[in-house]
């Protein structure tokens, strides 16, 4: 997520890199909250369906199968077992297990979770895929996200591999003078602190010169514009795709209710 | 009023330009809590060091802030299956942050308190999301698998959904909140002295063993140069630049 992506028009996920990040997000929110809304799974699958083929489209099919098959079919049967067996809700039983039974309404709950989980999954991974996320945060502060709110969201992403990166050098340090890495569960938990400390200790000294170099850039200042050398991207395609996410969110809202109301027989 | 004032005031107060640069730092610790687990093959989370680190540091809103942005970091580039527990993340902090203020981070009875606390609080939370956000499963870690055991015997969802809760967070809590410790103790005091707690471990409170022991190295040499402190910061403040 935190590299920026080539900018190759002739590469199969082009379209979606050169869509807005911020449209990007806002329209994973939107559907992702519109299978939550629905009142069945048969959206949620619908939109699962449509992010596969779309990931298929842009030339992720393999990666993106692996994460959702990887995810999907453990938290199913999980949820299954349960919801399907024990949830309090259960009158219709579909199917008798022996040591239990599997009830229709746990089952319908169990999915509409699921599914919703991987519209989130999916749609986020697509996102992070294609999206810098220098880009996603100069958009949001263009929009009125406050830059300090910005800085976290930056930092935080990029603080990360350097932590992996240190706590690795210091792993191999520590492992020179002779720190026992293995052995039985006491002797590994003693070895967390001489690998963790190191890295807490220059992290905190490192924030103290991130904060004077803050400083000095008048990162404090609030009477002027943050300035952001990023160059935002906008795309024609990105309000028709804002614009659909919210009319099926309309939509499933309208189905709700019409099914709390009893017209609807879902 | 004059009370929700200094209450802003003390908000304003922990988040500094240092608490801001802290707070990233910390969410990369509570990541990095993860990658030590499995270079260490531990079947534990650690996932809340920084946030408890920060909280004796800067206070119990910064921690949740941490907190917060570990769990929105986490379910937008792991598995969006952790931003509800975010609530959870958030609440840890403000215990933890609250306890230290307190000064519970400073004695080993204390250190106990802070475990059961925050272990209580996690699991109770945790558990309410998991049964009502997810129907019981996350699948995330091997906790489900616990939490299905339960249910085969007890038959009941939240009662089980607590169980497995329970009993991952006295273990995961207690090491966390024991390496916090330990790395609170030996950070140097002229790194704590720049944060919103400073008062708290340089004289408001018992300090720790480790800065008891500087403390005393310090006391007589030092007493004279924090007076002269004093009066320096008395015209001297960061707004006014």
């Amino acid at each position: 997520m935190s590299q920026r992506p080539v900018a190759d028009d002739t590469a199969r996920d082009a379209w979606l890199v050169a869509l807005n990040p911020t449209a990007k997000v806002a329209s994973v929110l939107v559907l992702g909250l519109a299978s939550i809304v629905f009142p069945s799974p048969i959206l949620g699958a619908l939109i699962v369906v449509a992010l596969f083929a779309l990931a298929a489209a842009m030339g992720y099919f393999r990666p993106f199968a692996k994460l959702m098959i990887g995810f999907g079919i453990p938290v199913t049967l999980m949820l299954l077992l349960i919801q399907g067996c024990y949830s309090p809700q259960n009158v219709t039983v579909i199917a008798d297990l022996g040591f239990a039974r599997l009830g229709l309404e746990g089952t319908l709950y169990a999915l509409s979770t699921v599914v919703t989980l991987l519209t989130f999954l999916g749609g986020f991974y697509l996102m992070n895929r294609t999206t810098y996320t220098g880009e996603l945060v100069a958009d949001l502060t263009e929009r009125g996200l406050p830059p300090k709110a910005g800085y976290l969201v930056l930092a935080s992403l990029n603080v990360v591999p350097q932590m992996k990166r240190r706590m690795a050098t210091i792993q191999e340090a520590q492992v020179a003078r002779g720190l026992d890495m293995g052995g039985d569960i006491i002797s590994r938990v003693r070895a967390t602190v001489p690998l963790l400390g190191p890295v807490v200790m220059s992290s905190l000294a490192d924030a103290e010169e991130r904060s004077m170099m803050l400083e000095t850039h008048g990162f404090h200042l609030n009477e002027r514009a943050h300035t952001s050398y990023v160059v935002v991207r906008h795309a024609t395609a990105d309000k028709p795709l804002v614009i659909a996410s919210a009319v099926v969110l309309v939509l499933s809202v309208a189905a709700r209710i019409a099914s709390v109301a009893g017209v609807l027989p879902l | 009023m004059s009370e929700k004032a200094s209450f802003a005031q003390k908000l304003k107060d922990q988040f500094s330009t240092k608490s801001l640069v802290l707070i990233p730092i910390a969410v990369g610790i509570n990541l990095i809590g993860g990658t030590l687990c499995s270079m260490l093959k531990l079947p534990l989370f650690l996932d809340t060091i920084g946030t408890l680190v920060v909280a004796c540091l800067s206070g119990p809103w910064v921690a949740a802030l941490t907190g917060l942005l570990t769990n929105v970091f986490l379910a937008i580039v792991a598995n969006p299956v952790n931003f509800p527990y975010a609530i959870v993340s958030v609440l840890v902090g403000l215990t933890a942050g609250y306890m230290a203020r307190a000064g519970f981070f400073n004695k080993k009875s204390g250190i106990v308190a802070v475990w059961l606390a925050v272990t209580l609080v996690n699991a109770v939370s945790a558990s309410l999301i998991t049964s009502f956000v997810f129907g019981g499963a996350t699948g995330i870690n091997g906790t489900s698998v616990v939490t299905a055991a339960f249910v085969v015997a007890l038959q009941d969802v939240l009662l089980s959904v607590f169980s497995s809760a329970i009993l991952e967070n006295l273990l995961d809590k207690g090491i966390s909140v024991l390496i916090a410790y330990t790395i609170w103790r030996k950070i140097p005091r002229r790194l704590v002295s720049q944060y919103a707690m400073a008062g708290i471990a340089d004289g408001e409170a018992p300090v720790g063993p480790g800065r008891d022991e500087l403390d005393d190295k310090l006391e007589d040499d030092d007493l004279d140069f924090d007076d002269e402190d004093e009066d320096l910061d008395l015209g001297f403040d960061d707004e006014d630049l």
